[in-house]
């Protein structure tokens, strides 16, 4: 169990000197806690608390970087099961497998797609991040990881378990720092000996877990430790078995031999069958997810999943900051403004869905928050709605010249008025009052 | 180092909730359906049982969807202005283990359906398929109070699922639960605190925990799916460490999002073959629900259940 | 300009000023305030009065004169006087305090404060001294002359400074007196100053502990050297005027040419009225008070001092300063000796101060190994939580609907305002107890704390608030669209019209109980604390002083604590500027206090949000937390 916050000021010195940033001890402690801080901050900080409280504050799990330069990505690090509990840290990385064997022509095609698949999705893209090369076993992989080395940027996965492909194959790309996959029982001190010649990430493969915890344990006797996991799971029931054990042990255990992360090969015949293994790989657990070449319209789905299960469940619950349509208002209808808060917006919406006027609402970015902190805060002012009112071109929406603000603050009247040269009408202090608003106001449900 | 597996000890479980009634239990289906019962987190059978799979449930609406778009419509051939008619082909063509029959048709802004009309299509879609019965209102409180108690009684005895509670409006559909022996869903606005508020205003009129499922207002993949897939977590979590108030099982409504979202219908080359990704679209929101825990899904295209259904066999143990 | 007289009904107080003054402004000139929720815009008619008769001019109809033949509503903010006038003052619209003093509570850690040897000394004090006078042998000028002594009698080694002013009296001082004299010395931390000398056995130094709340003043006078409390009063602070709330009035700081000014003048004017009163009451002058201290959140400190108060209000909500230096009293504008010594009670944070410090300072929670609570709710509702090892605070927006904002039955605690409101369900029938007994106007916190709980427990409203509108009484009613409960018919109230509570006040009285237990609910949770190990909780302020503590933990304000271990402490801010006047080891641990208390900042803490939600249900969504609320068997609660 992670100490509390008293736990672990009962070890600090409690002298409130400051020198950490923060002003007191007490603050210090919940840093720590949440992990915004880390102990050598403390200028005072005893050798006996350094090992009281270091203990517990070890990562259970290694970051891992696979790849060199702009594109290299980084896995792993997590800290938690359930993503409400912190966030999960460092998204998995989307690789797409190519078999070294394609012809030239088409294995150039096949980099060129992979390299091509990036979706812009509101100002993000996103995309695979890594080009997985399968080594057929002919004698390809080192020509087919020269051609991936030269026309892509991507980091790569080499897959092959001959560690003589496999260093062949790093004469052409080991700079690039790729991903070794990987180290069976058969072969691990000759991967091991690569990934450390090449300073690479290696996977473990094993074929269940108990072999999974002797590769690892060999693999740190032979003092390597930039390592992922494989289990080997068959099916997806085992994957989700596998994953679980593999974090939870890591993580609530502090089983050293588990403290990595983990891949998962997702080769199921069916494409939308292999999507939906790597959702469930995505959702639970997995650092590194291989995939066939899909189509896009399956890839969309799996780094969009990827994007939602990894966005940070602490940041408040945001409305895009602009002008909303509640119903089917025409120019004619009412205006309201209120924040782009989550709650505080659907509570409005839900109201003035409640009072059947169809109504634009112009949602205004006070960061997620709610109308009077976001006033309090000065960031719901007249200035600020003011601008939103040109930024978002309300006076284009709508042919009348009325606004509605929050009665809350109705204060801002004046100024506003002022500022945007529109008529302010005060509402209702609460949301609640809006349909009884509208009635008063003469506007009717179309 | 040997590897002792993490197993957790939980104290509770999710609950058991049982849709439908047979001649037997005072109703006329043929199947019942049961939800819940797990004393493990999804799928994962190392620590606990799973004695009841999740269900995959398809909906038909009581008033022709104008705005499906093609992808959408093509399976269902001429069927999408009968709702009995639909209900017996998503029952007998597509498998579906429940109907969800909503009552669009009632919004008083739209068709404005009087809740006699209701009523009888209840009655109709009852006597067409043999498996459980949800109904789910247009959304309209008021319209709703007027409605759901003619559908109630057009459906006594069936112990239909009845939809839904929320907490401005949840007297009318809880008595009409109590006096025809139906279920109610408790639907809450992506949030467990009053998910659990919902829960206890419906026991404290009398309903009993295995009478209520919980429906957390859903979102699709890319469109706030992560608010409802840790909500989900958490209220499985909840009832795993021996929360009564939210052990019941839970419901997602997964076609009607998914096909809001734009990259199910809109034609942007760069997303892949638009004939496939509405049903793919689903198919992954309905993935991550029940990775999070969903008892119950709501499903539009036949397909998309198809492919559900395959994972979930994919997920059964070997 | 010509000057007009208005008569405001029902009292028959009569105020002169001048032609086109505000109402708003002449009646607290009468002494007869009157709500302004809006700060003076028109916005929210709480100021809404009755002109009988006279000219007047309508601010809010373009300047429109008219002359009053029937009766008219205007809004006192709006409305100037052309002529003498006769003016209604409805009695909801009245500002005014009860006169009835909050006894505050005192720790024994902080009792034994006020004894020697470990209180130190007085912010300020008359020593009585006796010099050797000059000769060949000691030709120790006249100054050096008294700080020796002084300093040998206070038996410290800090500095000692005087004025010019002093140093010209000085010579004839110690010669009229034959060197046998009284000194005024008053602390300034790190120094002390002489700010007179004169003959022993004259009067008293005396001291002044300040209060400044957001919504009242309340000053104590105070015998320095005997601690006696010679009288205490309270006003309601002028600065409402410029609005209700903290941030109200620093917008109004900001945004107005003079803003900032109007608004000291506002407070320093109220301190000053309060001052004046209580030195006629005790045959004093003016010149014997020399020492001031001051207890007031960071706003109320900044404006006082006419500093720049915004950067309070915006993240990371940082004040001007946390501890002001000694400041004299001349600088500030009050009412005393023009170089007593002022000290204010440092604050914690922008939205924690001295009045906090004061509190825990007062409840000994510093002090103590057990695990205590402290909660003031006023404006704003603050909470601490600690012990002796460590404190954490924070500040929650939860305070004005319990002083009645928002709400149209709410009012301050004052006459006729209910404290207490019981409901019965099977006679239909509502038993209220009025504060002074007079016919009910409206209701204070307590009186909507126990509507609340009342209500609740008859199922009038449900867990979550909502009025039942099946609800078989004509009480429950529905108008403009709105449920609404009837608390008491017009021929039951003082006000002539039926007492109801609506379902928007309801849903604001419940965000605002909700504010207060989630703030608590999350200090604990980011400590990693659970509520059972609450060992005692201080209930600070007039709020905390008339509140009903089973109601208050019926509806889920205050966490379910067994009776025994809650403190009603009453006005802890006065205490602890009573506790810094008499004793500088106080205002050292007042400093360090200020400084060992972490602040917490709520809306930074994403469950706060969570808390907040699981709170807004009666009394709480986790019922488990409230296992005497629930095994007192309120109706219908699940097993």
């Amino acid at each position: 169990m992670a100490l509390t916050a008293i736990e672990v000021y009962k070890h600090l010195p409690k002298s409130n000197c400051g020198k950490c940033g923060v002003p007191t001890c007490l603050a210090f402690a919940m840093k720590l806690v949440q992990k915004q801080a880390s102990l050598d901050q403390c200028p005072e900080v005893t050798e006996e608390t350094k090992q009281a409280l270091e203990g517990s504050a070890a990562p259970p799990m290694a970051t891992v970087t696979i790849g060199a330069g702009d594109r290299a990505v980084q896995i792993g690090g997590e800290t938690v099961l359930f993503r409400h509990e912190e966030t999960f840290h460092h998204p998995c990385a989307l690789a797409v497998r190519l078999s070294s064997s394609l012809p030239p022509a088409q294995l150039a095609a096949g980099i060129e797609r992979v390299e091509g698949c990036r979706y812009d999705r509101v100002g993000m893209l996103l995309g695979v991040d890594l080009l997985a090369l399968e080594d057929a076993g002919d004698g390809s992989l080192a020509e087919a990881a020269q051609m991936a080395a030269e026309r892509s940027s991507l980091p790569l996965v080499l897959m092959s378990t001959d560690p003589q492909a496999m260093g062949a194959a790093l004469e052409h790309c080991g700079a690039g720092r790729p991903l070794l996959y990987g180290a069976t029982a058969a072969n691990l001190d000759a991967m091991v000996a690569l990934a450390k010649q090449w300073d690479c990430p290696l996977a473990l493969c094993a074929t269940d877990l108990h072999e999974l915890v002797a590769l690892s344990e060999r693999a740190g006797q032979a003092g390597y430790g930039k390592l992922l996991l494989d289990s080997g799971a068959k099916s997806l029931s085992q994957l989700l078995n596998d994953q679980t054990i593999i974090r939870r042990a890591a993580l609530n255990k502090k089983f050293k031999p588990f403290g990595f992360p983990t891949v998962a090969v997702c080769a199921a015949e069916d494409p939308a069958a292999q999507m939906l293994e790597a959702i469930t790989a995505v959702a639970k657990y997995a650092g590194v997810v291989i995939v066939d070449p899909l189509p896009d319209e399956y890839l969309l789905p799996i780094v969009t999943a990827r994007l939602n299960v990894y966005s940070d469940p602490q940041k408040p619950i945001q409305v895009e900051a602009g002008m909303h349509e509640v119903g089917e208002p025409t120019p004619e209808s009412p205006v309201l403004v209120t924040t782009n808060f989550s709650l505080t917006y659907y509570l409005v919406e839900g109201d003035v869905m409640a009072s059947k006027v169809p109504a634009h609402v112009l949602a205004v970015d006070t960061e997620g928050t709610s109308v009077l902190t976001a006033w309090a805060a000065g960031n719901f002012s007249a200035e600020s709605i003011a601008e939103a009112m040109n930024k978002f071109a309300l006076a284009e929406k709508v042919a009348h010249r009325a606004l509605v603000l929050p009665g809350g603050v109705a204060v801002l009247k004046g100024k506003l008025e002022e500022l945007s040269g529109w008529e302010v009408v005060v509402g209702p202090r609460e949301s609640s009052g809006i349909p009884l608003f509208f009635r008063q106001r003469g506007w009717v449900p179309r | 180092m040997e590897l002792a597996i993490p197993v957790e000890q939980w104290s509770g479980a999710v609950g058991t909730v049982t849709l439908g009634a047979t001649a037997e239990q005072g109703g006329t289906r043929r199947r019942t359906l049961t939800l819940g019962g797990e004393s493990t987190l999804p799928f994962l059978r190392l620590e606990g049982a799973i004695p009841n799979p999740p269900a995959l449930a398809m909906e038909v609406l009581d008033a022709s969807p104008e705005k499906w778009p093609e992808p959408l419509r093509a399976p269902f051939g001429n069927v999408l202005d009968d709702p009995a008619a639909w209900a017996v082909k998503c029952v007998e063509e597509f498998g579906a283990d429940a109907i969800v029959l909503r009552l669009v048709s009632a919004d008083p802004q739209g068709q404005d359906a009087s809740p006699e009309q209701c009523a009888e299509t209840v009655r109709r879609v009852l006597q067409a398929v043999s498996v459980p019965l949800i109904i789910w209102g247009c959304g309209d409180n008021d319209k709703d109070n007027l409605v759901m108690p003619a559908c109630s009684q057009a459906a006594a005895g069936e112990r239909c699922l009845l939809g839904t509670a929320v907490q401005e409006n949840y007297k009318t559909i809880t008595a009409c639960a109590l006096a025809d022996g139906h279920l109610v869903i408790s639907e809450a606005p992506l949030d467990i605190s009053i998910q659990k508020q919902v829960n206890i205003l419906l026991t404290e009129q009398g309903l009993p925990l295995d009478r209520i499922v919980m429906y957390q207002v859903t979102g699709a993949l890319g469109y706030g799916v992560e608010y409802a897939y840790s909500i989900l977590e958490r209220t499985r979590l909840a009832a795993l460490t021996g929360d009564k108030m939210l052990s019941m099982p839970m419901l997602s409504v997964v076609g009607s999002e998914a096909w809001k979202a734009k990259e199910s219908w809109l034609d942007e080359p760069k997303w892949g073959a638009l004939e496939r990704r509405g049903i793919l679209w689903e198919a992954a929101t309905a993935a991550l629900f029940l990775h999070a825990g969903s008892h119950l899904l709501v499903m539009w295209h036949p397909e998309a259940l198809r492919l559900v259904r395959a994972m979930l066999t994919a997920l059964q143990p070997a | 300009m010509s000057r007009v007289r208005v008569r405001f009904e029902p009292e028959g107080e009569t105020t002169e000023g001048e032609a086109g003054a505000l109402l708003l402004d002449l009646a607290a000139k009468a002494g007869l305030p009157v709500r302004s929720d809006c700060g003076g815009r028109g916005i929210c008619r709480s100021c809404h009065v009755e002109v009988r008769s006279g000219r007047i001019r309508r601010l809010d109809q373009d300047g429109a004169e008219e002359t009053v033949a029937a009766a008219c509503e205007v809004l006192a903010c709006q409305t100037a006087a052309l002529t003498d006038l006769v003016v209604y003052v409805p009695p909801e619209v009245r500002l005014c305090p009860t006169g009835e003093e909050v006894a505050g509570y005192l720790g024994p850690g902080a009792a034994a404060l006020l004894r020697p040897p470990a209180r130190g000394f007085p912010l300020g004090q008359r020593l009585a001294l006796r010099l050797p006078p000059p000769s060949f042998d000691d030709p120790t000028p006249d100054w050096e002359r008294l700080a020796r002594a002084l300093r040998e009698y206070l038996g410290e080694d800090r500095p000692l400074v005087c004025d010019l002013g002093l140093l010209r009296r000085l010579p004839d001082g110690l010669r009229v007196h034959d060197f046998a004299l009284s000194a005024t010395v008053v602390d300034e931390g790190d120094r002390h100053r002489v700010i007179d000398v004169g003959r022993v056995g004259g009067r008293a130094a005396l001291g002044l502990a300040v209060d400044i709340g957001t919504t009242t003043v309340r000053v104590e006078l105070v015998n320095l050297g005997t601690g006696q409390v010679l009288g205490g009063a309270a006003e309601f602070n002028a600065q409402t005027r410029y609005g209700e709330d903290v941030i109200s009035r620093i917008i109004w700081s900001q945004e107005h040419a003079g803003g900032a000014e109007d608004l000291r003048r506002a407070v320093v004017g109220t301190i000053n009225n309060l001052v004046e009163r209580l030195l006629r009451q005790a045959e004093a002058r003016r010149q014997q008070v020399v020492a001031v201290s001051v207890a007031g959140n960071a706003t109320m400190i900044c404006l006082l001092l006419r500093l720049p108060a915004d950067t309070i209000r915006r993240a990371p909500h940082v004040p001007p300063v946390g501890q002001p230096p000694y400041l004299s009293a001349a600088s500030l504008g009050l009412l005393a000796h023009p170089e007593a010594a002022v000290f204010c009670l440092p604050a914690i944070n922008g939205y924690v101060g001295g009045d906090i410090t004061g509190g825990i300072l007062a409840s000994d929670l510093a002090q103590r190994d057990e695990l205590s609570l402290f909660i003031d709710v006023g404006t704003n509702g603050e909470v601490v939580l600690g012990n002796r090892e460590w404190m954490i605070c924070c500040s929650c927006s939860a305070g004005p609907a319990f002083e009645g904002m928002g709400i149209e039955a709410g009012l301050p605690a004052r006459p006729g305002a209910i404290e207490s409101l019981v409901y019965d369900r099977s006679s239909d029938t509502v038993q209220v107890r009025t504060v002074a007994g007079e016919p009910p106007v409206g209701l204070c916190g307590n009186g909507l704390v126990t509507a609340l709980a009342s209500l609740l427990e008859a199922q009038v409203i449900d867990r979550v608030g909502q009025l039942m509108s099946d609800y078989p009484s004509p009480r429950m009613r529905q108008v403009e669209g709105e449920w609404q409960f009837v608390l008491l018919w017009a021929e039951e109230t003082g006000l002539g019209r039926d007492l109801v509570l609506r379902q928007s006040e309801i849903d604001n009285l419940i965000r605002a109980k909700a504010a207060v237990y989630a703030a608590v609910s999350t200090l604990l949770e980011v400590l990693g604390l659970t509520g059972e190990q609450i060992e005692r909780l201080y209930l600070a302020g007039a709020f905390g002083s008339h509140l009903d503590v089973a109601a208050a933990m019926k509806i889920g304000l205050l966490p379910d604590l067994r009776p025994e271990r809650v403190t009603v402490a009453g006005n802890t801010a006065l205490m602890g500027a009573y506790l810094a006047l008499l004793s500088s080891t106080a205002r050292r641990q007042l400093r360090e206090i200020a400084q060992a208390t972490t602040y917490l900042d709520l809306s930074s803490v994403p469950r706060f949000m969570e808390e907040f939600v699981a709170a807004l249900m009666l009394p709480h969504t986790e019922l488990e937390r409230f296992p005497s609320v629930v095994a007192r068997g309120s109706s219908g609660v699940v097993s």
